[in-house]
């Protein structure tokens, strides 16, 4: 004789309960039957044996594999690929605490997961005897027994006062479809490590500038030089930047020997002299004594090179960039050529 | 409707109940959710129609965010394609609004477990039909939050570079490094509280199976897995269920400490702190609650859950939220008078600029919104349950929490102990938008989420109402709960 299911609904769990010692008495063992309902029942107030369940042991086995994974990244890749930092070691222990902590949770609460769909097998695929009032007002008793005692146990649920009761063949032990849902998860997880193994080790390639050596760049001393962007270097000068006057561009008029005079008083006639012969009154601290400004060589440069070191300092004498402004420069250039002797 | 209509199983066990019981059973009811067991099927349908109302309400706001998620996409590739020079981070101050934004959505995130978990693990009953909404708030708040990272790339399409995956070059990420604890911690958080929902949905998914058509039937068939409620699965599901709750209160602490420890572990003034930890974590638990007070507020309002959202429930998380305000504002003191009182030159400037500096209306909009606003209005119990005052209270928690991360960011961030590279970080177009487009994609996904999915877990709430009776003291009805062991 086959076995069958008998699904009885029932509205309160007190029917439910004086139904269960009934289908006991019937000599069903508590393997056989099952509660269905829309909350959970305590157990007790079932008056059956705690359901055993190995959710917490695959938590414990997940937050052993969750540790040894976490100290195998930080200890095993600090190994293969050491990089002394800050000069903590290789392997640093509170960093390593943080991370076997994350992890060790991470596959605790994974595992847990995975643990609560194994010993509910879920996804269930096959067809279960079941009824939708379940999640509405009804509680079910589902007992799993020899055809024979089926008018015996619908007995028991009608004098119980079940108002639906359900009957289906046996269930089937195997689900093929769960199974092939595992299989294709598996399938999954084995495609995506391949494909991501198959660029990660570069076997497929792709050209992203992944690498700063394979950026466009100019090498040391190697052209053609790139031109400077527009209004990159607020400096003006022949060499320093292309497409700006290269010509002193200020007329010498009374108002820039003026303005040029101010400036020389303040920032030049230290070292080189109020009519700049190079004897101001830091001479004394020099070691190299301040050019002569009066003399021919300096009066036979051309403007743009004194421009440039007024901007760039030459020798023992600094760079004035940071005391006067660029086209300031050209009025202390008018002013120098009116020293001459 | 009289006592013994519904099924509620201890309510009607007072056969001599006469008129002034009855009227304080009634007043009992009305004031406990967990003593108003109503008929299955009403209560199921109280969860599943607002899933299925649309309002012209409901296509404007989707509209309005659909919009902003657009324009969210089209700024953060405008900012891939010209770079993070678009944008007003400049040195010194690197870290801008997007840090900011991942402190305050990862703080926006960290009630929802808290509530859920801590309050489960304590055993509070009025947490059962507040859990749901508060955990989606968690689940969006870390996906807004953990896009952010990326987003403050310069190269955003190496963002994979943090996971350790082998490779050729035989690279692999720096674990001394607080960005990869970030890392790490961030996506424990996200990952196990996805999880976490879902398994405190299954048995509702399994209720909306039932009791629907179409795709919608195919859609729920799929992700019940087979759910049909027996005594195995039920055990099962609440074994893992404990295991998340303990599991998820250590990770969340974790999460937030992580994240102060981002700037902690800098040596930079105003964050080189070793209260920042915990000082971070009363910080996010703070604005969560206000965030998950604004959600609840509003879905009950607009999903009209008037009978499973009730004063009871609102008052004890308003009780929440002006606990940690003062534990908040204890934090802040801690971690105000260390450095005022050892009077570091850069400190002291940085203390000087929340005072008299351009920061100064922030910061005092800060203090006022953080704690003299909910202290001043959530010790009056009639304030603590008008749904009104509760809104307004935890939207200023929200300004001031945001303000607070801000003075922290690029507020502290501006100084540092080289005067000559001190700056001011000025806002541009393209991360205000992102800013504002995250509200944008928080909405829309928590509004789509409410379309699809019950937002009461419905188990909860019955098995409450299961556990809950009364019992006559004297003249008094007390709630009482009954719980095997």
């Amino acid at each position: 004789m086959a076995d069958i299911q008998l699904l009885g609904l029932f509205h309160d769990v007190e029917q439910v309960t004086s139904a269960i010692s009934q289908v006991r008495k019937a000599g069903l063992k508590d393997s056989q039957f099952t509660v269905l309902s829309n909350h959970p029942i305590n157990h007790e107030i079932l008056g059956r044996a705690k359901p055993a369940t190995y959710v917490t042991r695959m938590a414990l086995i997940g937050a052993i594999l969750g540790a040894l994974t976490a100290f195998a990244l930080v200890a095993g890749t600090g190994q293969l690929y050491p990089l002394s930092q800050g000069n903590q070691p290789i392997i640093p222990i509170p960093p390593l605490l943080i991370v076997t902590f994350e992890v060790t949770m991470l596959g605790t609460m994974w595992m847990a997961f995975f643990g609560m769909l194994l010993s509910n097998k879920f996804p269930v695929f096959k067809k279960q005897v079941y009824s939708p009032r379940i999640t509405g007002d009804s509680i079910g008793l589902l007992v799993e027994m020899d055809e024979k005692l089926a008018d015996e146990i619908k007995k028991i649920f009608n004098d119980n006062q079940a108002h639906e009761i359900q009957q289906q063949g046996a269930s089937q032990a195997a689900d093929p479809g769960a199974k092939r849902f595992w299989w294709s998860v598996v399938a999954v997880l084995v495609a995506a490590g391949g494909v991501t193994g198959l660029f990660v080790y570069d076997i497929i390639h792709i050209p992203f500038p992944s690498q700063m050596v394979d950026q466009v760049s100019i090498g040391e001393q190697q052209g053609p030089r790139l031109a400077a962007p527009v209004a990159a270097i607020p400096v003006q000068g022949r060499v320093l930047v292309n497409g700006l006057p290269q010509t002193n561009p200020v007329a010498a008029t009374s108002d820039s020997l003026q303005r040029g005079k101010i400036f020389f008083s303040i920032n030049c006639e230290m070292c080189h002299g109020s009519a700049g012969a190079g004897d101001g009154k830091l001479v004394k601290s020099l070691d190299n004594k301040p050019a002569d400004l009066s003399s021919s060589k300096i009066q036979s440069l051309a403007d743009d090179d004194i421009f440039l070191v007024i901007n760039q300092g030459f020798g023992t004498m600094p760079s004035m960039a940071e005391n006067l402004d660029s086209k300031d420069y050209w009025d202390v250039i008018n002013y120098v050529r009116t020293l001459k002797k | 409707m009289s006592v013994s209509e519904y099924p509620g199983p201890s309510i009607g066990q007072f056969p001599q109940a006469d008129e002034a019981l009855a009227g304080k059973i009634e007043h009992q009811r009305k004031e406990h959710l967990n003593l108003d067991p109503r008929p299955a099927e009403e209560m199921n349908q109280m969860v599943l129609d607002p899933m299925y109302r649309t309002s012209r309400l409901l296509w404007m706001t989707l509209m309005l965010t659909g919009g902003l998620v657009v324009a969210y996409g089209v700024t953060f590739s405008a900012q891939m394609w010209y770079g993070l020079g678009i944008t007003g981070l400049m040195r010194p101050v690197m870290w801008g609004p997007y840090i900011v934004n991942l402190v305050y959505f990862i703080g926006v995130g960290h009630a929802g477990t808290f509530i859920s978990a801590a309050l489960r693990a304590l055993k509070f009953e009025w947490r059962r039909p507040i859990s749901r909404a508060a955990e989606i708030v968690t689940v969006f708040g870390l996906m807004c939050a953990a896009a952010f990272p990326v987003v403050h790339l310069g190269r955003s399409w190496k963002v994979y570079w943090l996971i350790p995956l082998p490779n050729e070059r035989m690279l692999w990420p720096s674990f001394h490094s607080p960005l990869m604890w970030d890392f790490m911690a961030i996506s424990t958080y996200l990952s196990c509280s996805v999880i976490f929902v879902y398994l405190s949905l299954l048995p509702d998914i399994a209720m909306a199976r039932d009791h629907s058509k179409g795709w919608r039937y195919s859609f729920y068939r799929a992700l019940a897995l087979g759910w049909r409620g027996a005594e195995h699965e039920w055990h099962n599901l609440e074994t893992a269920m404990n295991v998340f709750t303990y599991g998820i209160i250590p990770v969340m602490f974790s999460v937030h400490t992580v994240v102060s420890w981002d700037f902690a572990m800098a040596i930079q003034p105003g964050w080189h702190s070793t209260i920042f930890g915990p000082y971070f974590v009363i910080g996010a638990l703070f604005s969560g609650v206000g965030a998950v007070m604004i959600a609840l507020i509003l879905l009950r309002k607009l999903l009209h859950l008037e009978y499973y959202l009730r004063k009871e429930h609102f008052n004890g998380m308003a009780m929440f939220l002006m606990i940690l305000s003062m534990a908040w504002a204890y934090f802040y003191f801690n971690d105000y008078i260390v450095p005022w009182y050892g009077n570091g030159p850069v400190e002291k400037v940085i203390m000087t600029l929340f005072a008299e500096g351009w920061a100064k209306p922030l910061w005092y909009l800060m203090l006022f919104s953080n704690i003299i606003v909910p202290l001043g209005v959530l010790w009056n119990s009639k304030w603590r349950s008008n749904l009104t005052v509760l809104f307004v209270v935890s939207l200023f928690v929200q300004v001031g929490m945001y303000i607070e991360r801000y003075l922290i960011v690029p507020g502290s961030l501006s100084l540092n102990e080289i005067p000559a590279s001190w700056g001011i970080y000025h806002p541009q177009v393209p991360e205000s938008l992102i800013t504002v487009a995250t509200f944008g994609l928080l909405v829309f996904a928590y509004v789509i989420f409410t379309r699809i999915f019950p937002m009461i877990p419905l188990w909860e709430v019955r098995e409450g109402q299961a556990m809950h009776g009364l019992r006559k003291v004297g003249q008094a009805l007390i709630q009482t709960k009954s719980e095997p062991d």
